[in-house]
């Protein structure tokens, strides 16, 4: 009887579960050079081309590595070598106008181009990194953590 | 030649070994490294445009960046960013051109319309098709989006249906030129997202329509 109840428990969240392939996708690698890797969860895996991404992956270089990301929403990053960018929540709902795209950049070099989330909903959009937040207008820019010159 | 190149290279482990053994010889200091830091910068948009800002905030305040090509700097997360400065194009192309270079092509968004009340094509779309397949090659595409649409006549639970059956159609005519169907994601709005609003019951053929997103 008690596992019964656990069943029907079990399947009845089953049911209400929204999840479905293109919700799970946020993005995807547009292109990868040198040793490259995303991480989700407690695994590793090299990163590919064509490889689609999820919220809460977080995308690593090594000192050859560049990766290029196409997000749902249509924005776009490429990050340096020895970068790590993590996909902290996505969210691209148009028809329930409900918007997120929060990066947090650890390292690096971060490339950034707005796409519709920025259009649609600009204060959803955040990238964090360890010494300041960053927040914007539909907007292309670049951050840099540790980069050598580049003056005052 | 096949000899020589291992002389050297025998010389070069013998010389490593006797320094080895030697006393450590005075090391001359290294060059001082180059001061790491850590810098935003506010680009050009794309398509020209201005009007764009970023406002970079942390524990010590914040700063607005509102010029294409101005930057600043954040030392640490206590102090406030820096006030904002110009920076030379050049610089900045020689500080961060290999990641720049590397932000890939921007999605392709396509509208094809369809005849009223069904999932049949108007024939100016059936023409689009080749060049949805076009641009899914030129960016070696993972991930197309299909979105239905319907216009304002008919209740919205059968809308729903309508719009997610034109997308599975055009689904199927771009798997039949060459589209992996596992990487096409289709979805139906209804009449909730109008590309021209009208009332209840307005038959507004630019409604029914399907967007096709090749990233």
């Amino acid at each position: 009887m008690k596992c019964l109840i656990v069943t029907t428990v079990f399947l009845i969240l089953g049911v209400a579960s929204p999840a479905n392939a293109a919700d799970l996708v946020a993005g995807s690698v547009k292109a990868v050079q040198g040793s490259c890797s995303v991480q989700r969860g407690t695994e590793a895996v090299a990163a590919t081309e064509g490889m689609h991404l999820q919220e809460q992956d977080a995308l690593v270089t090594g000192s050859d590595g560049h990766i290029a990301v196409i997000m749902r929403d249509g924005t776009r990053l490429a990050i340096g070598p020895n970068a790590k960018l993590s996909i902290v929540q996505f969210i691209y709902n148009p028809s329930e106008k409900k918007f997120s795209l929060l990066l947090d950049l650890t390292r690096g070099i971060l490339a950034y181009v707005s796409g519709k989330i920025a259009g649609f909903s600009p204060e959803s959009v955040r990238v964090q990194t360890p010494v300041g937040s960053i927040g914007l207008r539909g907007t292309k820019f670049v951050v840099g953590l540790g980069v050598a010159g580049g003056a005052r | 030649m096949k000899i020589r190149k291992s002389m050297t290279v025998s010389i070069l482990a013998a010389v490593l070994l006797a320094a080895g053994c030697r006393a450590p010889a005075p090391v001359p200091p290294p060059p001082p490294p180059p001061a790491l830091q850590n810098l935003i910068v506010l680009l050009p948009n794309e398509d020209g445009s201005s009007g764009s800002s970023i406002v970079v905030t942390n524990a010590g305040g914040s700063q607005e960046l509102t010029e294409a090509n101005t930057a600043l700097k954040v030392d640490r997360a206590d102090p406030a960013p820096s006030k904002p400065f110009k920076m030379d194009p050049s610089e900045i192309q020689s500080l961060f051109q290999s990641t720049l270079s590397f932000i890939p092509t921007p999605e392709a968004r396509f509208n094809l319309y369809f005849l009223l009340g069904g999932t049949e094509l108007t024939p100016e779309s059936v023409a689009v098709l080749p060049r949805i397949l076009e641009a899914y090659k030129e960016r070696h595409s993972t991930d197309v989006s299909i979105i239905g649409h319907t216009d304002t006549t008919g209740d919205s639970a059968s809308n729903v249906r309508l719009g997610l059956a034109r997308a599975e159609q055009v689904a199927k005519m771009i798997q039949t030129l060459g589209v992996d169907r596992s990487q096409i994601f289709t979805e139906s709005h209804g009449a909730t997202d109008l590309l021209v609003p009208t009332k209840e019951n307005v038959a507004e053929p630019r409604n029914r329509r399907v967007e096709v997103i090749v990233r």
